[in-house]
Parts: C-alpha cells; structure tokens; sequence
C-alpha cells in the first residue's frame, strides 16, 4: 500500500468513523429497552368467614353456632302526613271605611279600623282544632291607599310563637301619587302552635285575627280620608309541616303498593334452593289517633321474571287496629303481630326464590266508623303507623347453583403487562364447592375478557350428626391470558362464584365456625420496559 | 529476530486483550513536526465507553439503543456471572485551546490553555442474584435467598471550566478547574437479601443501604447543582533521544459541594409480604402491604460534599525505531468498582501523516478488550483521530466493553517559538 493510498484510505474511514459517531449520538434517542422476567409473589390471603360474603347485620348464631340469616325491614311509606297536612294558605283581608260620606276629616290618632276577623286555614278535607309546626315561613304585606301614614297593629292570637300570640305592629306611610304606602315582613314557624277552634273555641280551622289601624301621629290635626280608600293585608302561610294534630281527620280509603327493594340479595343467582325452615313476623304498630283497616291484598316476592305470592293464613283478612293512646305527649300504640312459618304459609317457596324485591298491595281504610273520637284524632310526625317484616332463616339448606357476584375496581393500572397464572390455594371448612370464574367488562358492561379457575373448590365434609364441618384442600389455576390489556382503571372486575352444597340436595347447616382459607399467588411473567 | 518476537507478543496482546486506545500522542508523529511553529491548538475530543465484567456488549447495545433482550441472551449472561461484576459508562467532550505565543511567568516553553469539558460517568457493582432477579425474575429463587449486595452505583455528571499551563515540548501540563455539578445519584446496599418461601407464600426482604442524590428542582446541561474544583495533570518525561517518554495522568482529581437540596437517605429494612388481605380486597378498603418486621428510614436533604470520581494513569511509552512504537500503561480509580486496568499497545507510522495503533487492555470495569486507533494529518494542520478500543466487540455481542473515542485538531498561525528539544 502506498502512502497517498493510505492516506486516502484513512481519510475516507476517518469520515465513515465520524459518521458512526453522529449517527451513533443520534440514536442516544433510542427505543425502550424490554425484557420478560418470570415471578412468583403472594398476592392475597386470608380467612373468610360466612360474614364476608353475607352482611353481619343479617347474621345471628345460636349457642351451638349455628346460623341464621335475619332480616328486618320496615315499610315506612304507611305515614298519614299525605292526609294531616296544612296547604299553603293566603289569608286576604280589605278594610274599608263604612261611613256615610265621601271624605272624612279627622285628627292624629283616630282609630280608623278596629276589627275582629277569622279565616279558614287551607287544610286537607279534615277539621283540625289544633297543630304544632316542625317548620313553616309566614309572611305579610300591608298596603295603605289613603293619603295619611298610619300604624297598623295585627294581632292572630290563634297563632302562638315561642310563647307569645303572633301579632305585627308598623307604621305606613300615606299613599304619595300612585305610589301606595307599603310594609312587609316574615316570620319564622318552627314551633308555632296554632288554635283553629276560633274565638268561641268550638269550630275548626279557623285562624282568628284583631286589626286596629289609627292615623298616626304627627299627622296633624286635620286629615282628610277618603272612604273609597282602603287597607288591604295578606297574610300567607307557606311549605308547613306538620308536627303534631289534633282534630277529626276523615274517613279515608287509601289503596297502595309498597316495594321492598332487597339490594343485597339482588347479586344472587340460584337455580335451586332448598331451606330447610324459615319464618318471618309481621309488626303492625299504631302510633297515631285514628282507627284503620289493613287489607294486604298481594304480598309477593320477585326475582327477574319470577314471582311467588305468599299465602299465609294470619295475612288472608283485615287487620282492624284502634287507635293508639296519647298521654300528654307519651303515645301508646296498638299493636298487631302474625307469624308466618312453613306450616300456614309456603313461605319456602316464597323465601326460597331468593326475592330482589318484595311487593305489597294493600288497602288501609283510615277512621272506616267515622268521628268516633270526637274531634280528637290525633297525629304525630315521627310516628304513626309503622310496618315490618322480621325474617329468620336457619342457614339449613340445600342449593344448587347459588351464585354470588360482586365487582371490583381496578385502582390503578398495572405498572407492568403481566400474564401467566394464578394459583389459588384453598381449605375450604364450609359445607358447600365453589366454582370460581371472573370477567372484566368495560363500563357499558361489555365483556372484555374471561378467566375460569381450574376444577371445583371442593366442599368441606358436612357430618350429618353433629351438624359441623371439617377442611378440605385443594388447588386451582386461573390462566390469565391477555387480561392485563384490559386492566385499566375506567373498567371492573366481576367476580362469580357459583355455589353447590354438599351432598345436595341434602340439607346442610352453616355454622359461624365455618371458613375458608384462601392463599393466592402469582405465577407471572412480567413484561418489563424501560425507556 | 528480537523484534519479530515483540512484534508477535504485541500482536497476541491485541487480539486477545482490550485497551482504551486514545490516539493522541500526536507529537510522536514523527516526521511532520510543523505544528510546533503554530500559535495556538484548538481541541475537540469525544469519547464513550460502556464496560463491564458482567454483562457483555449484546447487552450493553440493547440497553444504550433499545431493543428486546431475550431469556436466551439473559440466562446465558447469568450462566457466566461470577457472584461479582462491575459496569463502568462514560459519555465525554471536551473543547481546549492552547496558546503557543506567549510564555507563562517568563518562561518561553511554558504555554496558557483553557479547557471547557463535559463529563458523565456511571460505575457501579452487582451480584449475580441481583441481576437475576431483575431480568429473570425470582421464580428460580423459590426456597432459596437472593444475595444482592454489595450492590451499588454512582452516575455523576459534570462540567468543568479550566485554566492551565502546559510545556511546549511534550505537553505535561496542569489544569485548575471550577466544576459545575449537575447530577449525582448514589446508591449502596452494604447489606441486601431477598428470600423467597418454597411456594411463594412470602417474600421477605432484608436490606441496609444508603442512597443520595442531588437536587431534582433543576436539571440538564449546566444544572448547577453544586459547585467544586477539580485539579487534572499530565507530567510527561521524555526519554533520552526522544525515545519514547513515561507518564503518569491525575485527572478530576477534585470535590463538589452539592447544594441544600442534596438527600441522603439511610435506610435497614427487614420485610416481609404475604400478600394482601382478602377481606380488605372483599370490603373493599384501600388494600395495604402488610408489612412485618422492622424499617428504619432516616432522610436528610441538605449540603454535601463528595469527590469526583478520579483516576490516574501511569504510562511507558518506548520508540524501539523510527516507525513504531511500544506502550504500557496501567490505569488506577479510587472506587470499588474499577479495578486497575493494565493496558499495552503498539503504534506505526505510515509515512508522515499517519498514525495507526493497536492496543489492548485488561481488567478496569471490564474483563478484556482489544483496540484499533488511527490518527491522520488531514492537511493545512487538520489532524483527525478515530478510536475503536473494542474491535471484536463491535461485531460479537459476546465481548464486554464498547469503546469510541474521536479527537480533531486544527493548528493556527505561525508562532516564533523553536523547539527546544
């Protein structure tokens, strides 16, 4: 090799070097660097019991630890306030002089109006004599068209706040042109009591008022005034409710349906369930000063398309329950209870459907033999007739097929894609297999990916004598596939598990002793990147 | 018949061995020596390398520009991991101007140079557990303990303005600098291990470290995290006859000071997780680690001072005839994860204008690599230097450094200063 040879040789590689070099540095802007590395890690575990799958309000145990599933729910929509309520009420009221002339002239201080009045309170068809307001607004205006200032003094001694007789006292100015003399106000009802029973206390409804109305002073000594001018006063009684009444409230036939709405159950699947008792009570509770007929028409349970109606012989005719006692303030109440039980009932059949909701048509005839009381029926707010169900269930039965689902967040997407296997490593103490299966669903609840466990959590071995439990082990795979595409935060996980006693259809008791440990771990390949 | 002998020795040395081939021993040139008669030298330098002992270059390519690193490749760089490797990287340029006209404290051959540089170094050490367990997973590890320390790095990055004086004959030269700090992160586990029950129930971690970093508030190129010196020397000793020379290199030999926002956290740490609990997950509650054991945690942001990581290279340098040349060097740092680097290499002249060597080098953060470095004289006191201190590696991913280094010179002027040698 010459030198010039060489030479241009070394050139040509110094610039192909410097190139490399450039381009080299340019590719410091690289792509991510990815690896899959292989885990195993413990991600849950624990021990659940019969309260982590049904709400441990619902559950009692007896001294052998046996359980039972108790429900209490109470109709509340029975309430008589849609009958005892004060509507919103203007009483309107226009004072004129009566006098035989077309003007009158008179000194400062001459009483103009002085004039007893009464007005019918708005009220439901009923006769109330008396009410105590949980809350309420009154408000008036007065309007002056003479051409004097007054003082206007409107005393409603039928309505008392705080203790005192509700009354305003305000001075008006005189009307100027068009323009009239005006005043206005507000007050505040919470606590008032009202006395409908007018001046001679033997009516009803009745708001009674004294207005007195004199030229003010200062007005001079000759002041003309106009008989065709007047006062006019509105007093407006406004959203009052109730807190107690006293009066005849009517004769009333309400017919109605209740619904139940039982959200906990709702997630429950099942094809076939087998109790092996159940009973449930019915309270009725009269707290309020009337008498009234129940009828419950259909009271059914539902769930999807099914239904059941119960026929249980104490619910088949009226319920007549008199009015309740009032002692100064202190209520008590009459009572009525049936119990319903598999033996005048098919309450099996009934409870049995597992129901999402319970139905109840009824007809309630409210003071069906008229004023019985005189007048003295009475209504208190926070009480008055009050409904419920207590139902007891002895966790002995049998089901196939009882499937339970919940849902799960997804709080956070995972740092890294991760597929593979997880494995679940049970010891199951409760008298029933599980099957275990999940999907992710988006937020239309569309199905974006499913994965089933592997096999059947076998049940624990139910002895028939002693009614107990003992463990049993096993272990199940959950193939993950792709799902981790799917774990991002605005979807959900739903979990099913499908429930079979042992045995079935053998009837088995739940016990509070019964559980299940659970160890689930990851066996996972975690794809790593790293920009 | 001597020569022969060295000459093959040289050559064995080569292939089988490695070397950080700078070619800038340019005043060995020998034959165009008109560059003395300039006045002033204006230098730009880059250099990169990525080493390790561990890891080989298949590695190092994937990580530096991206890409897949397959099981395959990672188990066999497990497979021949000893229970220690070191790793070293370093991303370099630098700009200098030297002045040939005017004499420093009236001595004619001593000359003024200031220098501007950017450096960013990160070395570091790690067991064989520990790179298994972040690239291969723990699911090897399955009634066994993963022993990870000692494990630990530090990235420094860094510039530095300096002024110098450098000798006209052979370049020994000393140069004070202000050091910008930009980034620091350090991390030291002294003790580190993670077990693993045989079913994967429980993951227990045991751990005592210390970590610190510099200031995040600000970042990048001139970042100003902290301020220093740094004192950096060549001393070069010509042998009789221009024969060659010896020389011994001190470089970032300096402190940074590293402002208010500096952490340092100390940390013991004995952990344990079996998983979350299933009835928080059920309930619903914001699931939490249950973690047993003990953590003590002791953070503290405030000044800190720390060396910058030195080194120092000791060089022989033999002309045994006019066109080649003999070099043996052994490079020293102060830290745990280099290990003294030896390094021979052998250098010819291709007529006036060119320089070719070869080179190789053992032990520093890698194990072994051969080089390739060529300087040319361009024309009109252009000069180019290209260095490819891993030859093998750039085309067999088994190697285990990567090394690149280019260097461009440009002489102006005529100067009135002689060669006094």
């Amino acid at each position: 090799m010459n030198q010039s040879t060489l030479h241009l040789y070394t050139m040509r590689s110094s610039f192909i070097l410097i190139a490399v070099l450039i381009a080299g540095a340019w590719g410091c802007k690289k792509e991510p660097v990815r690896w899959t590395s292989d885990w195993v890690v413990p991600l849950a575990k624990g021990k659940l019991t019969i309260s982590d799958f049904v709400k441990e309000d619902y559950l009692t145990a007896d001294d052998q630890g046996f359980l039972y599933l108790t429900v209490n729910r109470g109709f509340n929509e029975f309430n008589l306030d849609s009958i005892v309520s004060v509507l919103d009420t203007v009483i309107h009221s226009q004072f004129q002089l009566d006098v035989p002339l077309n003007e009158l002239t008179v000194p400062s201080g001459f009483s103009l109006f002085d004039v007893v009045e009464t007005e019918q309170l708005n009220v439901a068809p009923i006769q109330m004599r008396k009410l105590k307001v949980r809350s309420g607004t009154l408000t008036y205006s007065v309007k002056n068209t003479f051409t004097a200032p007054l003082d206007v003094s409107y005393q409603v001694p039928s309505v008392v706040i705080g203790g005192t007789p509700y009354g305003l006292q305000t001075s008006i100015d005189g009307r100027n042109g068009s323009a009239l003399g005006l005043a206005s106000g507000s007050a505040d009802l919470a606590g008032a009591e009202f006395d409908l029973r007018g001046p001679g206390l033997n009516s009803f409804n009745v708001i009674h008022s004294i207005f007195n109305v004199v030229v003010a002073p200062g007005a001079g000594d000759e002041v003309t005034v106009s008989v065709s001018d007047s006062i006019v006063v509105d007093l407006a009684f406004e959203d009052v409710v109730i807190e107690y009444a006293l009066g005849y409230f009517g004769k009333h036939t309400i017919t109605e349906t209740i619904t139940l709405p039982l959200d906990d159950i709702k997630q429950i699947g099942i094809e076939e369930l087998q109790l092996g008792s159940a009973n449930f009570d019915f309270h009725l509770r009269n707290y309020s000063g009337v008498d009234f007929s129940l009828k419950i028409d259909d009271l059914r349970a539902e769930r999807g398309v099914q239904q059941v109606s119960l026929e249980a012989q104490p619910l088949a005719s009226s319920i007549n329950l008199a009015r309740a006692y009032d002692y100064g303030g202190t209520v008590e109440p009459q009572l009525f209870s049936a119990s319903i039980n598999e033996t005048n009932s098919q309450i099996l059949d009934f409870l049995g459907l597992v129901p999402e909701v319970i139905e109840m048509d009824y007809t309630l005839k409210v003071n069906p033999l008229g004023d019985i009381s005189g007048g003295h029926d009475f209504f208190y707010l926070d009480r008055n007739i009050e409904a419920d169900l207590d139902i007891n269930i002895p966790l002995c039965l049998a089901a196939k097929g009882l499937v339970l689902r919940d849902t799960l967040d997804i709080s956070d997407e995972p740092p890294v894609n991760v597929s593979g296997n997880i494995i679940i490593r049970a010891r199951n103490a409760f008298p029933f297999g599980a099957l275990l299966s999940g999907r992710i669903i988006s937020p239309s609840g569309e199905t974006l990916s499913t994965f089933s466990v592997s096999g059947t959590i076998a049940s624990g071995n139910f002895d028939m004598v002693s009614g107990l439990t003992s463990p049993v082990e096993s272990e199940h795979l959950i193939y993950l596939g792709d799902a981790y595409k799917h774990f991002v935060p605005e979807n959900k996980i739903e979990v099913s598990m499908r429930f079979d006693t042992w045995n079935f259809p053998e009837i088995v008791k739940l016990n509070a002793a019964s559980y299940i440990d659970l160890i689930i771990i990851g066996d996972l390949s975690a794809e790593i990147e790293v920009d | 018949m001597q020569k022969s002998k060295w000459t093959k020795w040289l050559a064995l040395m080569v292939v089988f061995s490695a070397y950080s081939a700078h070619a800038q021993q340019f005043f060995l040139l020998r034959h165009d020596s008109t560059w003395r008669q300039s006045e002033s030298l204006f230098s730009l330098d880059g250099l990169a390398f990525a080493a390790s002992s561990g890891v080989n270059t298949g590695f190092m390519k994937t990580w530096l520009f991206g890409g897949e690193l397959t099981r395959e490749s990672l188990s066999e760089i497990s497979d021949g991991l000893s229970s220690n490797s070191r790793f070293g990287a370093e991303g370099s340029g630098s700009v200098q101007v030297m002045d040939f006209t005017k004499p420093v404290a009236g001595r004619d051959h001593w000359g003024l140079k200031i220098r501007l540089d950017q450096r960013s170094l990160a070395q570091g050490t790690f067991t064989r557990d520990a790179f298994n367990l972040v690239f291969l997973g723990n699911k090897d590890y399955l009634g066994k303990k993963a022993v990870l320390s000692p494990t630990g790095f530090d990235i420094t990055t860094w510039q530095k303005l300096g002024i110098g004086v450098f000798n006209k004959n052979h370049f020994s030269n000393l140069t004070l600098s202000f050091v910008s700090g930009q980034r620091l992160a350090m991390f030291n586990a002294r003790k580190a291990s993670l077990s693993v029950s045989p079913f994967g129930t429980e993951i227990q971690l045991n751990m005592e470290g210390e970590y610190l970093r510099s200031d995040t508030a600000v970042s990048g190129f001139g970042a100003g995290n902290g301020v220093g010196f740094a004192l950096d020397a060549d001393r070069f000793f010509p042998l009789r006859n221009r024969k060659g020379y010896i020389g011994i290199s001190i470089q970032d030999v300096g402190m940074v000071h590293w402002n208010s926002g500096t952490l340092y956290q100390e940390s013991r740490a004995d952990l344990a997780f079996s998983g979350f609990d299933l009835n928080d997950v059920l309930d619903k509650e914001p699931v939490r680690f249950e973690i047993e054991d003990s953590i003590f945690n002791s953070a503290q942001i405030g000044t800190r001072w720390t060396w910058l990581p030195a080194r120092t290279n000791l060089i022989y340098t033999l002309r045994s005839q006019s066109d080649y040349y003999y070099e043996l060097g052994i490079e020293v740092r102060p830290t745990l994860h280099f290990v003294p680097r030896a390094y021979a290499a052998f250098g010819k002249f291709f007529g006036e204008k060119v320089l070719a060597k070869v080179s190789a080098d053992v032990a520093g953060y890698g194990l072994w690599s051969a080089g390739l470095a060529v300087e040319a004289h361009l024309g009109k006191h252009w000069y180019l230097a290209g260095t490819c201190a891993n030859v093998p590696g750039l085309f067999l991913d088994k190697m285990h450094s990567i090394h690149s280094a280019v260097s461009l010179r440009k002489f102006f002027g005529k100067s009135k200063w002689k060669d006094s040698n």
